[in-house]
């Protein structure tokens, strides 16, 4: 009895640390793919080599299961929509709307092994025969390291995503062959139908 | 007995003689119609019946649309009205993907340049951005290196350096430090209007595996498209619509419809034909006979046109099929002449016929052949085609006729009587009611005749296609569809030159609102001049004073002046046309270039337009013309027009010269003409108070008519069967089987072939029965004055 009473307790203390188990490669692949309308705020910097001083710009990203939207507000509006097959870019100021067909499914170029943790297979099947990753989880905060394994892959040399446990992806970190770099910095602010109608609000104001 | 026994010998070597020939046409005309089965090509395009060859717009247009690349693309456009761009998108991915997996799509791709084609046209045009700088190089390159220049240009290096695509922008930079590439897509988007596409619409192009001439194959893939489009849309829950153009589309249709004229016209031509003959004759045999010598004819008809141009059109075929009532005149005469005879006398028979049937030949091929005189492509076929069928029947029917009448024991009494007629006809009274009674309807009709500008050759179905390529054009692009400025050079070079001088007068045309855009072949090519000129002036002020002010103005802009390669004069080879055929560029280049041994065109695209502000402000550049298609078309037609008023002037005056030089009286000869020239009369009239306007092809059937009423004439004022009724019979036979071969021609979906079904068909019947009414005194004293016997 008194070894089923031990057993017993010896569950109970372990509880805890079985549901707060570290994340895992798979647990976050599957936590990025895109399956919901997802609201972020974001700041990006811009470190290149050709700049004096690095370059900032901040503003919303809309993650929708048929495309992602980045409307960037500050230092001017402009609005850049990325679906399966085009991406638009429309900068209101200039009046100039560029349209460039894909050549694959969300094949933006500088961008496209985060698209393809968007929207590539949930499993990342697909990302992992292009891309080498490390994965390590430090103080509570998950740290996905990707770089390419075939050459002519792109011109991203390396790519950092990084999130709390058990959520998406706070940060981004794009490094080029010419070792200029983008950072991300993304704050969830609204999912689901709240999401999807802000984005929609967007894209009709882009389209005006 | 010996003297019987040769006879006897005599008369069965004669019919082994003429069973052998008669074999050996039968053998010769099975061959022949083996072999015009074989050999022919036939041929649907309508520009080849339609445009003259030596046009030079029309070479350009002709040039363009039969191009490999052209030849197989589809211009697809979806209608998505009230959906968002989001389910528009959906859609189009979902037929995309489906339309990508069949083996036939080569290639497809929407109406804008993808990432990929971007990229290779920056890189290609990367060397040659200084040699497409400007149209003005030395003020072009002024206004760049003045300080304001310097600082726009490095504002837009930085603005491209943190646009969407900066990795390219940096590729560029390597090579073009200030970014001059981009300088030659800003003009692009500067003489362009507003996006042609609408958000109600996406289009998209799609080229076959399949050559554009492999209509079958085009014909297979459209039915495809059709069912892929009909199942996505049914997915998708409908509410989608699809439209599509292209030159196989049109090919396909116009084939198609040239198929059925062909089997229409053909199938009653021949049927009625038959069936008349076999009415009057009540004979199977000859119907046979008949049968076999319109094969033989046609056949031969058909060869010989293969044989001069290399190919038969199906309009040609399908009014050639019109050549069946007309040949068969010859056969019905003598069938009714030598039709109750047999052996030698049969041959005699016909023999008596033969000068009046060589002369009424002559007149008809008179008709036949003021066509090929016509410079009007497709009736030249006919006219060959309607000549050799003209000749090898009147020789078949002279040579050959007998001697099957002879080996098919035919007998014939054709069951037609027509003694009513001919008596009712000898009433002066009936003469001068007919008179006044053409008179009125001449007089009347002819004051509301009026000429119609458009050829139209197009049936409902081509204009609806028409309609539709104009509607899927004008959302691919903001271009007036049919009109456009084209430029015509002896060398490439010329050309270029030429299309140089022309721009400034369309931008000057688009700064006072007279024209939308305008899409040149510059900044894609231009001259060596003008590269030349282009590459002296940047070389002349790369100088360490300008590196140093570069730097300045992009140190003021937050660059990193020393991250950006030096300035560099330039010395790249110019670009060319050979250098751009393999180019991602020329797949654009193409579409406005035609490059011919001895000609180059060039064409500049036209927005919106005022065309007599266009057509004035080109007065004054050489080698440029304003060219509309529907302009020229009614120019062609006016042209036309003047070519058969010609043409049917030129014909009667030879027809009648023909008859005076047989009758040895002009009087006699104007006599003979005067029945067809009141049958014309009367279809003018008919077609004034019908309202309907005439064209070329109405002259060219009062040509015909003509031609052909003129033979009945003569059959009518000669007689030389000695025998009136009989004489009267087969021109009623003549005529009738005209008359329907003609109008079986109004069937045809063409209504080309209206005109000439609606006009030779009661212009010959009329033709006719004015002979008797008209003829009767003046045919019993020409038969008097040649001693023929009284008629029985």
């Amino acid at each position: 009895m008194k070894a089923v009473f031990a057993l017993y307790l010896m569950a109970l203390t372990l509880w805890p640390l079985a549901a707060a188990a570290q994340d895992t490669l798979a647990d976050v692949l599957a936590r990025m793919h895109v399956h919901d309308n997802r609201q972020f705020h974001y700041r990006e910097t811009r470190h290149l080599a050709m700049l004096a001083k690095p370059w900032e710009a901040s503003g919303d990203m809309y993650i929708a299961p048929e495309r992602m939207v980045i409307a960037q507000q500050d230092p001017e509006v402009r609005i850049t929509d990325i679906t399966r097959t085009r991406l638009l870019h429309i900068d209101p100021a200039h009046q100039v709307v560029r349209t460039m067909q894909l050549s694959g499914p969300f094949a933006v170029q500088g961008l496209e092994p985060f698209l393809q943790l968007l929207y590539g297979e949930s499993d990342g099947s697909a990302l992992e025969k292009r891309y080498a990753t490390k994965f390590r989880v430090v103080d509570s905060r998950w740290e996905l390291h990707l770089y390419p394994v075939l050459d002519g892959s792109g011109p991203i040399s390396q790519m950092w995503l990084a999130g709390r446990e058990g959520q998406g992806a706070d940060y981004l970190k794009l490094e080029f062959e010419d070792q200029d770099r983008t950072e991300y910095h993304l704050t969830m602010i609204a999912r689901g139908p709240d999401a999807r109608q802000a984005m929609q609000r967007v894209l009709k104001q882009a389209e005006q | 007995m010996p003297g019987r026994r040769c006879s006897a010998c005599l008369n069965r070597q004669n019919s082994n003689t003429v069973v052998a020939r008669t074999a050996a046409f039968i053998l010769v005309a099975a061959c022949l119609a083996v072999l015009a089965l074989g050999q022919v090509q036939l041929r649907t395009d309508i520009r080849d019946f339609f445009y003259p060859g030596e046009a030079g717009d029309a070479e350009f247009l002709v040039g363009q649309l039969q191009s490999d690349a052209l030849s197989r693309r589809y211009l697809v456009s979806i209608d998505h009205p009230g959906r968002t761009a989001g389910q528009a998108a959906s859609f189009i991915d979902a037929l995309q993907s489906r339309l990508k997996s069949l083996d036939e799509v080569r290639s497809l791709r929407l109406n804008r340049l993808s990432e990929a084609d971007l990229k290779q046209l920056l890189t290609f045009y990367r060397p040659q951005a200084v040699h497409l700088y400007a149209l003005e190089p030395d003020k072009a390159f002024d206004r760049l290196i003045s300080p304001a220049g310097l600082e726009t240009q490095a504002r837009q290096v930085k603005e491209a350096l943190l646009g969407p695509d900066p990795m390219l922008v940096k590729s560029l930079l390597a090579k073009d430090p200030m970014l001059l590439t981009l300088n030659l897509f800003r003009q692009l988007g500067e003489l362009s209007g507003a996006p042609g596409e609408a958000r109600e619409h996406t289009a998209f192009i799609l080229d076959t595996r399949s050559e554009g001439l492999d209509l079958d194959a085009q014909v297979r893939f459209q039915r495809q498209l059709d069912d892929i489009f009909a199942s996505v849309n049914a997915e998708f829950g409908g509410g989608y619509a699809m439209q599509y153009t292209g030159v196989p589309v049109f090919a396909a249709t116009i084939r198609a419809q040239a198929r059925q004229d062909i089997e229409k016209i053909g199938t009653l031509s021949v049927a009625a034909v038959m069936l008349l003959s076999l009415l009057v004759f009540r004979s199977w045999r000859a119907l046979v006979c008949i049968a076999l010598l319109l094969v033989f004819t046609v056949s031969a008809a058909a060869l010989v046109t293969q044989w001069v141009f290399g190919y038969l059109h199906g309009l040609t075929l399908a009014l050639g099929m019109t050549l069946v009532g007309v040949c068969i005149d010859y056969f019905i005469h003598s069938l009714v002449h030598a039709g109750d005879k047999s052996g030698a006398e049969r041959v005699q028979a016909v023999r008596r016929i033969w000068p009046t049937l060589l002369i009424g030949g002559a007149t008809t091929l008179v008709g036949y052949v003021a066509l090929s005189i016509s410079g009007f492509p497709g009736l030249r076929q006919i006219a060959v085609f309607t000549g050799a069928g003209i000749v090898v029947a009147l020789l078949s029917a002279r040579y050959i006729l007998p001697d099957l009448m002879n080996l098919l024991r035919l007998q014939l009494r054709p069951g037609l009587h027509l003694d009513g007629l001919l008596k009712a006809a000898a009433n002066p009274r009936l003469r001068v009611a007919v008179l006044v009674v053409i008179a009125l309807v001449g007089l009347v009709g002819g004051s509301r005749m009026h000429w119609g500008g458009d050829l139209n050759m197009q049936t409902p179905e081509l204009d609806r296609l028409i309609q539709t390529d104009k509607q899927i054009r004008s959302r691919l692009a903001s271009i007036e569809p049919g009109r456009f400025v084209l430029i015509e050079g002896g060398t490439v070079e010329q050309a270029l030159q030429s299309a140089e001088r022309l721009q400034p007068v369309l931008a000057n045309l688009k700064a006072q609102g007279a024209l939308s855009a305008y899409y040149p072949l510059f900044p894609w090519l231009a001259s060596e001049q003008l590269q030349s000129a282009n590459q002296q002036a940047w070389n002349a002020r790369v100088t360490p004073a300008l590196r140093k002010a570069w730097s300045v103005a992009l140190q003021d802009q937050g660059l990193v002046a020393k991250a950006f390669p030096e300035l560099k004069p330039i010395d790249e080879p110019f670009l060319t046309v050979a250098g751009l055929e393999h180019s991602p560029a020329w797949d654009l280049v193409s579409r406005q270039l035609t490059v011919q041994p001895e000609r180059v065109f060039i064409a500049v695209w036209l927005g919106k337009h005022d065309p007599q502000a266009v057509r004035s402000a080109l007065a004054g550049v050489a080698d440029a013309r304003y060219f509309s298609q529907k302009d020229s078309i009614d120019r062609l037609a006016a042209d036309y027009r003047e070519t058969a008023r010609r043409m049917l002037l030129l014909g009667i005056v030879a027809i009648l010269v023909i008859l005076t030089l047989r009758y040895r009286s002009p009087v006699t000869a104007l006599a003979v003409l005067v029945p067809a020239g009141l049958a014309l009369l009367l279809v003018l009239g008919g077609w004034g108070l019908a309202g309907r306007p005439l064209g070329m092809l109405h002259l060219i059937g009062l040509l015909l008519t003509a031609a052909v009423c003129v033979d009945y004439a003569i059959f009518f004022l000669e007689n030389t069967g000695r025998n009136a009724q009989r004489t009267f019979q087969a021109i009623s036979l003549s005529a009738v089987t005209t008359s329907v071969s003609f109008a079986c021609l109004g069937v045809a979906e063409n209504p080309a072939l209206h005109a000439l079904a609606w006009t030779v068909s009661p212009g010959v019947l009329a033709g006719f029965l004015l002979c008797p009414v008209l003829l009767r005194g003046r045919a019993q004293q020409w038969q008097d004055g040649q001693g023929q016997q009284p008629s029985t």
